[in-house]
């Protein structure tokens, strides 16, 4: 095996079909969109070059791309806090309990394999005000029917939302990956720290989370990008509105492309989403890099 | 040795890259083109016809349609029609259009006479329908306004309608009764009903605020009272502003609705059957439809408490308003629209077999049909039934148009949204007519030119 290895054209030769699959689903896309962002193209017209005049109208007047683009930061906020801070809180638990630990961990990874059609039923039951949802019915039991309204509806708080079905789902898969990491480390380091007296908070601070930033990072890395392209269950619970409270860039995209039947301006957005991407993760990982250090 | 390692290996990444190789091969063959697949000159010459069908294949228009394709079949071996359906709207639209820009338009689809139809139209792609109408013989035997709604603005007609409504406002018979209220005659009672309905704390309108049109309905009322249709015909190209009173009539309307509670809280996330139930649940008292909801009101479908007790009003009327009390929306629906490239001997023998078979078969569903077609009394339809054949014939000849029928797909898409955030109070209404004429300044010059 090895001998084929050293064989630089066999491995060319196994990387071929990988790489073309990737060319031809990923970049060929994404140079698609670059070309149409340049034209003024409806679909059944003939397309019309603008040169960057799609791209001056996102920039400069598009009020609605500037509120897209803010509720989506606000939307990968509640995501990543949800999804890395509340699974990282979930293993350290579930790491101290010994009995049952099977059963709660299928427990929480449950909704990670649910399809975000259903999802997005689900809590719109859950918010629904008329008839009342299970929300609205608790807050009314214990006393806080003030607080009850219907909240995919309410301008204030349709974003968190829609914002948390997403989150939730995902706790699950977090927890998985960082519960994997805090059992992986060795447990003479932690007896060795128990010996000097170490707190259990101490422990978790000054040992614990140096051991598991890597598997952080890459957590936190993961949910920003899934959260930058976020789409569908905003889009299935409220498609944007009530007006453009729950725009994320994802939905504003496709809508202006296959709503408006704006196909230049919509690949605009789609080349901003790339590099909006490619910005998030280098900023990730540059922080990555000097924590390590 | 080192030869066959690399005989392996190169056999190996042949394994890999054959089967992706055939699968985009795949991709073409599949594609059934009708015209492609006649012309290829084969024995067993299936041509299959696809309709793109803007509902659920299930509704009464499509399942009557597959069942005389069916019979037709049996005459004509070589005709198939396969359908395809999606309930959502919206959905719908992105689909059909997305195939159409990527050059695979269906042999049939549904369409509204809308901005879109009209390029499509312009690039020829469409069938005549009025003068293949003509050409049968069968252009009289519809009702007059079921032509008139597939018309573009200039007269002519390229969508074939399948089905025929009115809109009323259904409501609650007993709740009425209760508070001693009457069905309104005017906005003004329509807005006194309303409160007395909220002060009793009985939420008094449905609306399904997720398709939007529901609530486009309510923008369009006033406006239409006060001129016809000729407020979206020249709003729609910036020839009148949302600022003119006609405009703000309508905005105010739904602003003070919205704002004061009237529709159900949260009906922006309300579906369509969710706004229905509501009704029919009695936690409501109007409900706004037209009139092909009909059988799902009839006393079989529905429970014990709402048995003869759904009763229905016309658009209320106004001071000094241009349209008589039966006026109101009338419409035949999305019509199917033929796809030229597709349109051979085999698809016109079928169309013409269509219109012999349909009226009664559709109407046999206890559907209305666009026919001059009716069901006289004691068939074993349900009362309501009749009602509402009584009130199509009483029904005048001017119609209001749904405005997301006019407007150009852009302006269509902000309106829908920001309509939702008008009656929750997120712009006051001058604000709202503002964003509006901006809307329509910028995107109407692309489409009417």
């Amino acid at each position: 095996m090895d001998k084929v290895l050293r064989n630089h054209k066999a491995v060319l030769v196994f990387l071929l079909p990988a790489l073309l699959v990737y060319l031809f689903t990923v970049l060929a896309p994404i140079l698609w969109s670059i070309y149409f962002s340049f034209f003024s193209w409806d679909g059944v017209s003939d397309m019309v070059y603008i040169g960057f005049d799609n791209y001056t109208k996102m920039f400069g007047g598009d009020k609605t791309f500037w509120k897209a683009f803010s509720n989506n930061l606000i939307y990968v906020f509640i995501i990543v806090v949800m999804q890395v801070f509340l699974g990282l809180l979930v293993a350290i638990l579930l790491t101290s309990i010994t009995k049952g630990r099977e059963l709660f961990k299928t427990l929480y990874f449950a909704p990670a394999i649910i399809t975000s059609v259903a999802i997005a039923q689900l809590f719109q039951n859950v918010y629904s005000f008329e008839p009342v949802g299970i929300l609205n019915f608790c807050l009314q039991q214990i006393g806080l029917g003030d607080w009850s309204r219907p909240w995919l509806s309410d301008l204030k708080w349709a974003l968190s939302a829609v914002s948390i079905p997403e989150g939730w789902r995902y706790i699950g898969l977090y927890m998985i990956i960082l519960y994997t990491a805090l059992i992986s480390i060795p447990s003479d380091i932690e007896e060795a720290a128990r010996i000097d007296g170490a707190s259990s908070w101490n422990l978790f601070r000054s040992i614990k989370m140096p051991m598991i930033k890597p598997v952080l990072m890459v957590s936190v890395i993961m949910a920003t990008t899934g959260a930058l392209k976020g789409f569908d269950i905003p889009y299935l619970m409220t498609n944007g509105g009530p007006g453009r409270v729950t725009e994320l860039l994802p939905t504003y995209m496709y809508k202006t492309a296959f709503s408006s039947l704006n196909f230049g301006y919509g690949s605009a957005m789609a080349v901003f989403i790339v590099i909006e991407s490619l910005i998030a993760v280098a900023f990730i990982r540059r922080m990555m890099d000097s924590k390590e250090t | 040795m080192k030869r066959y390692v690399k005989w392996l290996s190169l056999a190996l990444s042949l394994v890999i890259l054959i089967p992706l190789l055939s699968a985009c091969g795949g991709d073409n063959n599949s594609n059934n083109n009708a015209a492609e697949t006649a012309n290829k000159g084969q024995k067993a010459n299936k041509k299959t016809y696809k309709w793109f069908v803007a509902r659920g294949v299930d509704g009464p228009q499509a399942v009557t349609v597959k069942e005389i394709a069916d019979e037709f079949s049996k005459t004509h071996p070589e005709f198939e029609l396969v359908m395809e359906g999606t309930g959502d709207r919206p959905s719908y639209l992105q689909k059909l259009r997305t195939l159409i820009a990527s050059n695979e338009m269906p042999a049939m689809f549904d369409t509204d006479p809308d901005a879109y139809a009209s390029k499509l139209v312009e690039q020829g792609k469409l069938v005549d329908m009025k003068k293949m109408l003509q050409d049968l013989g069968k252009y009289e035997d519809f009702r007059p306004i079921a032509l008139q709604y597939q018309q573009f603005a200039d007269g002519s007609m390229y969508t074939l309608p399948l089905e025929f409504g009115i809109e009323v406002f259904w409501y609650n018979i007993k709740m009425f009764k209760d508070l001693g209220l009457e069905p309104p005659k005017t906005f003004d009672e329509f807005i006194k009903v309303s409160e007395t309905l909220k002060q009793n704390k009985i939420t008094p309108i449905a609306v399904d605020g997720k398709d939007k049109w529901p609530v486009l309905r309510y923008l369009a009322y006033k406006p239409f009272r006060m001129t016809g249709n000729d407020f979206i015909e020249s709003v729609k190209q910036g020839k009148a502003s949302f600022k003119d009173p006609a405009g703000m009539a309508g905005i105010k309307l739904v602003h003070e609705l919205g704002t004061k509670g009237y529709f159900q809280q949260g009906f922006t996330a309300t579906d369509y059957t969710a706004a229905r139930d509501l009704f029919l649940a009695g936690k409501t008292g109007i409900y706004y439809m037209g009139s092909w909801e009909t059988m799902n009101f009839a006393n079989d479908k529905i429970s014990a408490e709402m048995k003869d007790n759904i009763g229905f009003f016309r658009l209320p009327m106004m001071e000094g308003a241009k349209t008589a009390d039966n006026d109101y929306f009338i419409n035949s629906g999305i019509g199917v629209a033929f796809n030229q490239e597709t349109f051979d001997d085999t698809m016109k023998e079928f169309v013409k077999f269509l219109l012999e078979k349909y009226p009664e078969a559709y109407t046999k569903k206890g559907q209305f049909s666009p026919f001059n077609y009716s069901v006289d009394q004691g068939q074993g339809m349900p009362e309501i039934f009749y009602n509402i054949q009584d009130e199509i014939a009483k029904a005048g000849n001017v119609f209001a148009v749904p405005w997301d029928t006019r407007l150009d797909p852009a302006t269509n898409e902000l309106l829908g949204n920001e309509l939702n955030a008008l009656a929750l109070g997120a712009h006051t209404p001058d604000e709202f007519a503002e964003l509006m004429d901006q809307a329509i300044k910028e995107n109407a010059p692309k489409y009417f030119k």
